[in-house]
């Protein structure tokens, strides 16, 4: 999947992540999606395997380089390929889908962020 | 803007569930709505909301009237959405139901891709719950929106005509409908393909459907809400066709469902 430019130029490792404004969450066992608003309107997102555990993840605020070391700390090493260009190809489009909000203020600020 | 008082002039609809004021200023088109609305008549309601009919230029032909009942459709859908939102569940579908037990099938589909159509072909001697919005209430109860059809012309960029289901033969329903299935349309196949019916798994069905509803947002929990609907007709189906006639199989079963 390919990012925007911008998007890509802006998440860097010690890029604030958090959640975006998640109207809703729903699982089951073999997933997850999340109802995402948006300024033109609400989307449902189905979220892979990483990208639902990097939004569970995530929590209140954590960096990109914070984030990869969380995962693997659930996850344990992949299979297969770098953790730094997974987390980071699954942040990316979490971004894009306003599952994840990338910006560089204080970790501690949350607001904005709604929870179900 | 709502009704103070019973007004007379008004005509009031009943569309899912709520009832819209119609106030037509302009005599010429008073007869036309009255008859395309015949099927949603009801009693006035004071402080329900009030449309008013677009006016017709001094020269205006039948295409100008077309596109005004064209619009006044749209207005009175919008004002019941906006009056039932948050409490029922309401999709771009189109519906009919079994006369006897109520059951009901909901034809997903986004504008313009067959829902008319559907009915038209399917629903004689069904009750034709919608061409438009069909609103679920929680207990799985449907409130109809019989609204007049709206067909569209052979020639592109004409006005769709707003029929009277009398003209079509339907009828409205005659008992109380209940959701037995739902389905999401794709008109995707070539002419002489056999109607292919797929399962979809319910968080599939969730991303199809939620573009496919109005005011989804307004309920607590919205995803959970929808999945409880989808789950209690036994889940999505995705029903791909050419001709609405193929489509008649799918039809009867849901509406041969218990409740």
């Amino acid at each position: 999947m390919s990012h925007p430019v911008e998007v890509v130029a802006t998440v860097t490792s010690s890029t604030m992540l958090r959640s975006g404004d998640l109207l809703d969450t729903y699982s089951t066992a073999v997933g997850t999606v999340v109802l995402v608003a948006g300024p033109t309107g609400h989307r449902v997102v189905r979220l892979s395997p990483l990208g639902d555990a990097v939004r569970a993840a995530i929590g209140p605020g954590r960096t990109l380089a914070e984030l990869e070391v969380e995962l693997v700390s659930r996850l344990g090493d992949p299979p297969a390929g770098g953790v730094s260009e997974l987390v980071r190809s699954a942040v990316l489009a979490l971004v894009d889908e306003r599952v994840i909000v990338a910006g560089q203020g204080p970790k501690g600020d949350i607001s904005g962020v709604i929870r179900p | 803007m709502t009704a103070p008082a019973a007004g007379e002039g008004l005509l009031h609809v009943e569309a899912l569930g709520a009832t819209v004021a119609i106030e037509v200023a302009d005599d010429r088109l008073r007869g036309r709505v009255e008859h395309a609305w015949s099927a949603c008549r009801t009693t006035a309601v004071v402080g329900c909301p009030v449309v008013a009919a677009p006016e017709l230029s001094p020269d205006a032909g039948d295409d100008e009237a077309a596109a005004a009942l064209q619009s006044l459709t749209q207005l009175v859908t919008r004002a019941a959405i906006l009056a039932r939102a948050g409490e029922l569940m309401m999709f771009h579908a189109s519906a009919l139901c079994d006369q006897r037990s109520g059951a009901t099938i909901a034809m997903v589909a986004p504008g313009g891709t067959g829902k008319t159509t559907l009915v038209r072909t399917l629903g004689q001697g069904r009750g034709y719950v919608t061409d438009e919005t069909v609103g679920i209430a929680s207990d799985g109860t449907v409130s109809a929106y019989s609204k007049p059809l709206s067909v569209r012309r052979p020639a592109t960029g004409q006005p769709k005509d707003e029929v009277a289901p009398s003209d079509l033969g339907l009828r409205p329903p005659q008992v109380q409908p209940w959701l037995a299935g739902i389905v999401l349309l794709r008109r995707d196949l070539e002419p002489g393909e056999a109607v292919v019916v797929e399962e979809v798994d319910v968080l599939d069905a969730l991303v199809l459907l939620a573009p496919e509803t109005s005011s989804l947002a307004s309920f607590d929990r919205p995803l959970h809400r929808l999945a409880e609907i989808v789950q209690a007709v036994g889940g999505l189906r995705r029903v791909r066709y050419h001709d609405a006639a193929d489509v008649e199989p799918v039809v009867t079963e849901v509406l041969g469902r218990p409740r």
